[in-house]
């Protein structure tokens, strides 16, 4: 009690002390369903172990995400792919004997197998195979069969006008040469120029910024100790490798 | 001494998360923590929602009751604070009042008690907020202007001012009831 007790205070506090009103009859039921809500086996769960699994979580969900980002910025570009793995096959294709197949099939299919103008090609300026090459004759003897079928070839009847000079028939040398000198020097699809193959060939293997340097960052951000229970890693061939740490796992328990 | 007595096997029940001791308490206190949660609020809905919000305090919390004083008065100012605490929610602040010249009304005990309980209850409700809670705290519950000031999250200076201006409005509609009755 104040000890500068107003009777004005004393009057008003006199009158409202015996002052009860009534309470709705529901609201029992309502007190008592906040109280089940409040559990006490909520209070008392860990915080600690909450804490961790909430890291987890976290964790996992980051190398999903950055697994999926990097796999999408470094998916594979089709066209260039295909350029680079076809030119070795084209090579074997080269180095067999195809005889009987040059003399039975269309004269631009002939020239497209022919492995001595294909190094040719490959070895050239773009600007000079528009030129007539007259060293290529001599591994053409060696390949094609003597017999003059080729002449006869879709090829051959091809209007003068509408051939270019790359095209053209290049002069013959052996007595055998006039059969196939009117065979078109097509360029294989697949060959690459120089700049083009130097790129590839030094094209950088490992990335410090890779998909596996960035999973072992993530795992190292959650998992502080030396010995990490999960460790990716990645060959040269770009295949991601995931090794768990059983040892460790076991050790501890 | 009997009510004393029930209240402390209530206490223990309770401190035990007894709901059937939980429901005995509420139903042997609800009715006067009402009465004073209503006094804080101005409407009848807020005074429950304050006094549930009160109860459910009371049981979650009834370790911090170290039996300092009586357990009905521990209740009566877990209420209170927990109407003080929904007040500060609603967005609502003290209005700090500069002190102006407080002139004594005549006493007016005679109309106090003419009156009835709701109608008395009604015109503390009118008051504005910062009055209505520094005069339900200094003048009905006791407390000093010092405890006040640390509740209200305000000066001692200012809840004087406050006390004072909340006599003089109360006095005020007391005298226009007295005028108007004695027409």
């Amino acid at each position: 009690m104040n000890p500068d007790d107003n009777p004005f205070d004393r009057h008003i506090r006199d009158k409202m002390k015996n002052f009860t009103p009534d309470v709705s009859a529901g609201l029992w039921d309502k007190i008592e369903a906040g109280l089940a809500r409040k559990t006490p086996d909520e209070a008392a769960m860990p915080v600690r172990r909450r804490t961790v699994s909430v890291a987890w979580r976290w964790a996992a969900a980051a190398v999903l995400l950055v697994g999926v980002l990097s796999y999408w910025a470094s998916r594979p570009v089709p066209v260039i792919y295909l350029q680079g793995k076809t030119a070795a096959p084209m090579a074997e294709t080269h180095a067999q004997p195809a005889g009987p197949v040059a003399a039975s099939r269309p004269a631009g299919e002939t020239a497209s197998v022919m492995p001595g103008r294909t190094r040719t090609a490959r070895a050239l300026p773009r600007k000079v195979r528009s030129e007539p090459i007259p060293a290529a004759t001599a591994p053409i003897q060696e390949v094609l069969p003597s017999e003059p079928a080729v002449k006869q070839t879709p090829a051959v009847q091809l209007p003068p006008a509408a051939t270019p000079p790359s095209l053209r028939a290049t002069p013959e040398t052996g007595s055998s040469g006039s059969d196939i000198a009117e065979v078109p020097d097509l360029q294989p699809p697949v060959v690459l120029d120089d700049t083009a193959a130097e790129m590839l060939a030094s094209a950088p293997r490992s990335n410090p910024f890779g998909v596996s340097q960035l999973l072992n960052f993530v795992v190292g951000t959650v998992d502080r100790r030396e010995e990490k229970a999960v460790l990716f890693s990645s060959d040269s061939e770009g295949s991601i490798k995931i090794e768990f740490n059983l040892a460790r796992n076991r050790s501890r328990k | 001494m009997e009510q004393t007595v029930a209240l402390d096997h209530l206490y223990e029940g309770c401190k035990a998360n007894d709901p059937r001791a939980q429901e005995m308490l509420y139903r042997k206190l609800a009715s006067g923590m009402l009465g004073v949660c209503m006094r804080y609020v101005r409407t009848t809905a807020e005074a429950e929602d304050v006094l549930q919000a009160g109860f459910i305090k009371v049981f979650t919390q009834i370790e911090s009751f170290r039996g300092e004083g009586s357990f009905e008065g521990w209740i009566r100012r877990v209420m209170i604070n927990t109407a003080i605490e929904t007040y500060r929610k609603n967005g609502r602040s003290v209005q700090v009042m500069e002190l102006s010249e407080v002139t004594d009304a005549p006493q007016e005990a005679a109309v106090i008690d003419a009156l009835a309980c709701e109608d008395l209850l009604a015109m503390i409700r009118l008051l504005p907020d910062g009055y209505r809670a520094v005069f339900n705290l200094y003048a009905i519950e006791g407390y000093s202007h010092k405890e006040i000031a640390e509740l209200l999250e305000i000066s001692e200076g200012a809840s004087k001012s406050q006390l004072s201006r909340a006599r003089n409005w109360l006095k005020e509609r007391i005298k226009q009831i007295k005028a108007y009755e004695s027409r």
